[in-house]
């Protein structure tokens, strides 16, 4: 699974009662970008460039279906997996798969994943973030 | 234009190198043994997707290939699938993941199981979602 990077502002935003992230609560929305994330500047998703809405690629990404759940102590954000279908031109290049949550009114950054190289689907072909167990765990 | 961090300092936003690591080359999906590489990564995107052309829906007729992202992925992260008319259809693997895990050889290549202790009971669960690399 690839390395979880969590946006620093994201903590004191949890404590400061910004994110409710039930499944009735926020948003979850995955979003993609080819700027490189800042784990210390960037706390909004304006503070991290989003790639151009098209062919396939909706504006502000796609909602994670997020639900939340707690096991002795441990939070656990679970999310449902995502999957662009490329049309036309295809969309990108990107190579960061960000999170935020939609629902808070300034879209609170959550955590990005690093693809490790810049990646254009072209038409016809998809793009699927496949979450394992959960997004991340709270402890 | 590059904003300015917290401590003013100017922010790189260009993307890293590339990182990819091939873990497992290119090879039919039907060259694996039944069940060996999970549903997960075909079902819902390439099985069910209504928006892929027919041949595409087929994972069992592509070749697959596996990637770490980064050198430091413990195991492949991203799954390539080949359709047999040439389009790409890639599975990224992220979220949260178990610490431990054990290896389990099958037909030259390994099958990653993840397993977690509950410090609590001392029980030990095993992760459903098993990945495949090579050893």
């Amino acid at each position: 699974m690839a390395t979880y990077n969590k946006f620093q502002d994201f903590v004191e935003q949890v404590l400061s009662g910004i994110h409710t992230l039930t499944a009735a609560g926020n948003v979850v929305k995955a979003y993609l970008s080819n700027a490189a994330p800042s784990a210390s500047a960037d706390a909004v998703k304006a503070d991290l460039a989003e790639i151009t809405a098209q062919n396939g690629y909706p504006a502000g990404g796609d909602d994670a279906q997020n639900t939340l759940s707690e096991t002795t102590g441990t939070a656990t954000v679970a999310t449902t997996d995502i999957v662009w279908t490329s049309s036309g031109a295809g969309f990108g290049p990107f190579q960061y798969v960000a999170h935020y949550n939609d629902t808070a009114a300034s879209d609170n950054l959550i955590c990005w994943h690093d693809y490790g190289s810049a990646i254009t689907p072209a038409n016809g072909e998809t793009f699927t973030v496949n979450y394992g167990a959960s997004l991340f765990t709270l402890a | 234009m590059p904003r300015r961090g917290y401590e003013g300092a100017v922010i790189d936003r260009t993307p890293g190198p590339p990182t990819h690591v091939l873990c497992s080359p290119r090879r039919p999906v039907r060259s694996f043994p039944a069940g060996f590489i999970d549903r997960r990564l075909y079902e819902r995107n390439l099985e069910q997707n209504q928006l892929i052309a027919a041949c595409c829906r087929h994972p069992e007729n592509h070749d697959i290939e596996a990637w770490k992202s980064h050198p430091d992925e413990l195991t492949p992260d991203i799954y390539i699938f080949h359709c047999t008319c040439g389009r790409k259809h890639t599975v990224f693997c992220v979220g949260a993941r178990k610490k431990v895990h054990v290896k389990q050889l099958d037909g030259g290549l390994v099958r990653y199981e993840y397993s977690e202790s509950d410090s609590r009971t001392g029980e030990t669960r095993r992760d459903d979602r098993p990945e495949w690399g090579v050893r």
